[in-house]
């Protein structure tokens, strides 16, 4: 029984740890450009998809795979931002969460499209599963998972404290307007920016992927995922989307310990539901 | 005369979906309340209705209530059922700033289908319910019936855009767009804004769900929760964004292009491996629309036209 639990809690942990890779880019748009955008989980779909291409139908090597398939999401992420949002920026935040649910609705319907309505699997081979005392707990490939999550979170860490363009984000974030005027480069801090946020969707897409097999609506169903986290961490605050990410995570793979198995997305929201009525700025003060 | 059987079918559609459009409009383009969960008050009043009117459960059935009153009660309770569950989710949620809002309607949306789907004492799970009753269908033949049922949904629609407009043109709806505008200035001047908000959304839903009650029983005739995807609320959104927002002709005329685009995308002569994949295609329009027409004419296709009051109260 103990061993189910750890297991679970495993399981939860490698859920968190991909969530915080879509989450983060997801918070940093918003906390840039001030908006929600509702298709975010598509970047994470538009990944797992690139990572089929290259894996599976090319058939190329892993690594070579996961660098081009990071690459061309983050590419994919700035064109998106180019071509969708930056022109009606300055059209209110109502005005782009709607564009942006159109936007999603179009990536939607162009994965759909290219990659059929099917369910696929990326085929990855049949991992060791790591044993502790004759329990097996969990395999070497989801380990990796939680591993990746870590030094995703280290290197953003750094990003944020080290360099000058994270700093320059943190500063935009707080005060944009104080932020023009001491000369950032606004810009060149957007390009970046959505590059980033489309490679961490493109690294996430690639382990769901590796969790589970892709759909075409995988896109939305991670949106809903990312949402919840984004509100029980606070909009914008990235060391709350961490531990929000994983609480999320937890919560869904304990939680089915419970409740039926059915409902495991629906833990996800009734968390978006409870943290905005115990406190509707988000549990992490920004 | 198939076609035209088609096209009276296809209409009552659309006008259900009208309904639930000119009532979205009143919370989104009146009162901007940027609702994404608008399916889950159609399903509400849906399911009201089908349990409501169907038959008590038999052993083989998962659920456990079915009263088998009469259409118009399930009707008026599938209204009354909505505004109900209106009001006890607004009251924590209508504080919500924008964003949150969108973000906590489409939560709730997607976990009322789910527990449509997982509850089946109450909801007969995914088999749902089937056979509801249309009302008055002995009267007349079948194909008789489709032309009545068509010409019933132009009585609600009609209805439903007389009451709604109404409420719109009257000090309600100033009030109500006051607060689209600057809902502090609305305090400020004496408005109790959390009432009106409450009040608009109340009645928009009990609309919704009475929409949700005509589909289950004279359009559909049976209830399963998939067909209570979020992909109803982003069609009832982009009807009315794309129409024009804050008049309520917009919100029809949205439907009419929805519509349009959507039998158009079923219908026209394309090489077969487009049209296998049509719905995505399909999905790639809306966005597409939606996206060009808030780009290029943020109000929608009618504009909402500039009201100027005549001086003192």
């Amino acid at each position: 029984m103990v061993a189910r639990l750890i297991q679970h809690i495993l399981f939860g942990t490698v859920t968190g740890s991909i969530l915080v890779l879509a989450s983060l880019g997801f918070t940093m748009v918003e906390r840039l450009d001030n908006f929600v955008n509702i298709s975010h989980g598509q970047l994470l779909a538009i990944g797992a998809y690139f990572m089929l291409l290259f894996y599976n139908i090319l058939g190329w090597g892993f690594i070579i795979s996961v660098v081009l398939t990071v690459f061309l999401t983050a590419l994919m992420g700035l064109l998106v931002y180019k071509v969708f949002f930056k022109p009606i920026l300055h059209f209110g935040t109502v005005t782009l969460i709607i564009t942006s649910a159109g936007v999603g609705t179009i990536l939607n319907g162009a994965i759909e499209y290219i990659g059929g309505p099917d369910a696929h699997a990326l085929n990855l081979p049949i991992f060791k599963i790591i044993k502790i005392g004759g329990f097996s707990l969990i395999s070497k490939d989801y380990f990796g998972i939680i591993i990746v999550g870590i030094i995703s979170i280290v290197i953003i860490q750094l990003f944020l404290q080290k360099t000058k363009m994270g700093k320059a984000f943190r500063a935009v974030s707080s005060n944009r307007s104080l932020a023009e005027t001491k000369g950032i480069n606004l810009g060149s801090l957007s390009t970046l920016i959505w590059l980033l946020a489309g490679g961490t969707a493109g690294l996430a897409g690639i382990l769901l992927g590796v969790v589970g097999s892709l759909t075409p609506d995988m896109g939305w169903n991670q949106t809903m995922f990312i949402m919840s986290v984004a509100v029980l961490g606070g909009l914008g605050n990235i060391y709350g989307i961490m531990i929000a990410s994983f609480i999320v995570g937890l919560t869904m793979d304990v939680g089915i310990l419970i409740f039926p198995s059915g409902y495991k997305p629906a833990l996800a929201f009734a968390i978006i539901i409870i943290a905005l009525l115990i406190k509707p700025e988000g549990i992490f003060e920004e | 005369m198939e076609w035209m059987n088609f096209l009276v079918v296809m209409g009552c559609l659309l006008l259900i979906y009208g309904i639930i459009a000119v009532a979205y409009n009143v919370q989104y383009g009146y009162t901007k309340m940027v609702n994404f969960g608008t399916v889950a008050w159609f399903a509400i009043g849906a399911y009201t209705y089908a349990i409501l009117t169907t038959h008590p459960p038999l052993p083989e059935d998962f659920y456990r209530f079915g009263f088998g009153f009469p259409i118009l009660v399930g009707i008026i309770g599938a209204g009354i059922v909505s505004g109900l569950v209106a009001y006890l989710i607004g009251l924590p949620i209508l504080k919500l700033k924008g964003h949150y809002f969108a973000i906590v309607t489409f939560a709730f949306a997607e976990i009322l289908r789910h527990m449509l789907i997982n509850e089946k004492w109450l909801t007969n799970g995914t088999v749902g319910f089937f056979a509801l009753r249309q009302p008055w269908v002995n009267l007349m033949s079948a194909n008789a019936y489709t032309y009545f049922s068509f010409f019933l949904m132009v009585v609600a629609l009609l209805l439903t855009y007389f009451l709604l407009n109404k409420i719109c043109k009257a000090p309600f709806g100033r009030v109500l767009k006051g607060i689209r505008e600057n809902d502090t200035v609305c305090l400020f001047l004496g408005k109790k804004v959390p009432s009106f908000k409450m009040k608009a959304f109340v009645i928009t839903s009990i609309f919704m769900g009475i929409a949700g009650s005509l589909y289950a029983s004279m359009y559909m005739t049976l209830v399963t929760p998939s067909m209570f995807t979020s992909m109803v609320s982003f069609l009832v959104l982009f009807a009315v964004v794309v129409g024009g927002k804050g008049n309520n002709k917009g919100a029809i005329l949205g439907m009419f292009l929805l519509m349009f685009v959507d039998q158009f995308t079923r219908f026209i002569e394309v090489p077969t491996s487009f049209a296998v994949r049509m719905s995505s295609i399909r999905g790639i329009i809306y966005g597409l629309l939606l996206v060009m027409v808030l780009r290029f004419l943020p109000q929608g296709i009618i504009k909402e036209k500039k009201v100027i009051y005549p001086e003192g109260r």
